[in-house]
């Protein structure tokens, strides 16, 4: 019974500690790397934000509520970007419990849209992307409670003020 | 036992009908000092078995007792050893483990002081994700569509 309970503790603290996110584990392997910067907003900055957003932008505000952190890396690193790319790409396929909601080959870019579920609540959302013809990699990594479809209609109101901003200039002219 | 008694009992002994009790008893009655002399060409037969028998019962209990020995010395110590090395190995593993999240953590720990330049970098990064699900959810739309075409 001691026996079964030890090896219970320590799997269960080796689980715990494995329990990485994808941009963290990532970072393992090219913590040393200068070609990536690495941008982080915390769970604070994130209160902050949402306190400010409120005021003016609702949609904002609605789909930063229960995010844990948003991370961006970034290198322009002509000559690695692929290296990058696909060593985030492998850690997508190979991590436990990612689904790829959207995938797109063009000659000039890739872009990967995946999530992590965890009890019906999406837990971590990674957009990965490279751009052959720049020769820039990206990838956007959000922690905590997502919801999908209000980041959808943040994309939408986008969508809108963009068109909006378009007929403007179009009657301007 | 009487030697008339004994006589029997080597008869059936001969014959090889006697149980392990009868054996038992005739070797006992050879190991005494007063054996009869009409008897007495069979005591060293069986006084010999006796000895034998006694033999190979100590040198059967030795090595248990050995073994048993070795095992109450040693294996107290081995356990200790062994739950020593599992402590250090999981030990080692955590620190390290730990070590390697604390460097990754406060390396990247939030880059803005400023909330502004927090805002305009979450709004990038928000729309590029919001847009590419939207993107996705327009492709499912869009195969849904295409699907019911072909039905139809």
């Amino acid at each position: 019974m001691k026996k079964i309970a030890c090896i219970c503790f320590f799997v269960f603290i080796a689980g715990a500690l494995s329990a990485q996110d994808l941009v963290s584990s990532f970072l393992t392997k090219y913590n040393e790397n200068e070609e990536i910067q690495v941008t982080t907003i915390g769970k604070k900055m994130l209160d902050m934000l949402i306190t400010i957003a409120q005021k003016e932008e609702t949609c904002m505000a609605k789909s930063l509520e229960g995010l844990d952190n948003i991370r961006a890396l970034s290198s322009a690193d002509t000559t690695k970007y692929n290296e990058f790319y696909d060593a985030a790409s492998d850690l997508i396929n190979k991590s436990k419990g990612f689904e790829i909601l959207m995938s797109s080959h063009n000659s000039n870019s890739n872009t990967v849209l995946a999530v992590k579920e965890s009890k019906g609540i999406v837990k971590e959302l990674v957009l990965l992307s490279r751009d052959e013809h720049t020769g820039t990699f990206n990838l956007i990594s959000l922690t905590g409670k997502i919801n999908l479809d209000t980041l959808a209609k943040y994309a939408n109101k986008l969508n809108i003020e963009g068109l909006d901003q378009l007929s403007k200039l179009n009657v301007n002219e | 036992m009487e030697s008339s008694e004994i006589k029997l009992l080597i008869e059936k002994y001969w014959k090889c009908e006697t149980t392990v009790e009868e054996e038992k008893n005739i070797r006992d009655f050879f190991t005494q000092s007063a054996v009869p002399a009409e008897l007495q060409p069979l005591h060293s037969y069986f006084a010999w078995q006796k000895a034998q028998a006694a033999i190979s019962m100590q040198s059967d209990n030795q090595q248990p007792v050995a073994a048993k020995s070795i095992r109450k010395y040693f294996y107290p110590a081995l356990q200790i050893a062994a739950s020593i090395l599992i402590l250090l190995v999981c030990g080692i593993g955590i620190y390290t483990q730990t070590t390697e999240n604390q460097k990754i953590e406060q390396s990247y720990s939030d880059t803005y002081t400023n909330p502004e330049d927090a805002m305009r970098e979450a709004r990038e990064a928000l729309g590029k994700v919001s847009l590419s699900i939207l993107q996705s959810q327009e492709l499912v739309l869009r195969t849904e569509v295409n699907s019911d075409s072909i039905t139809e």
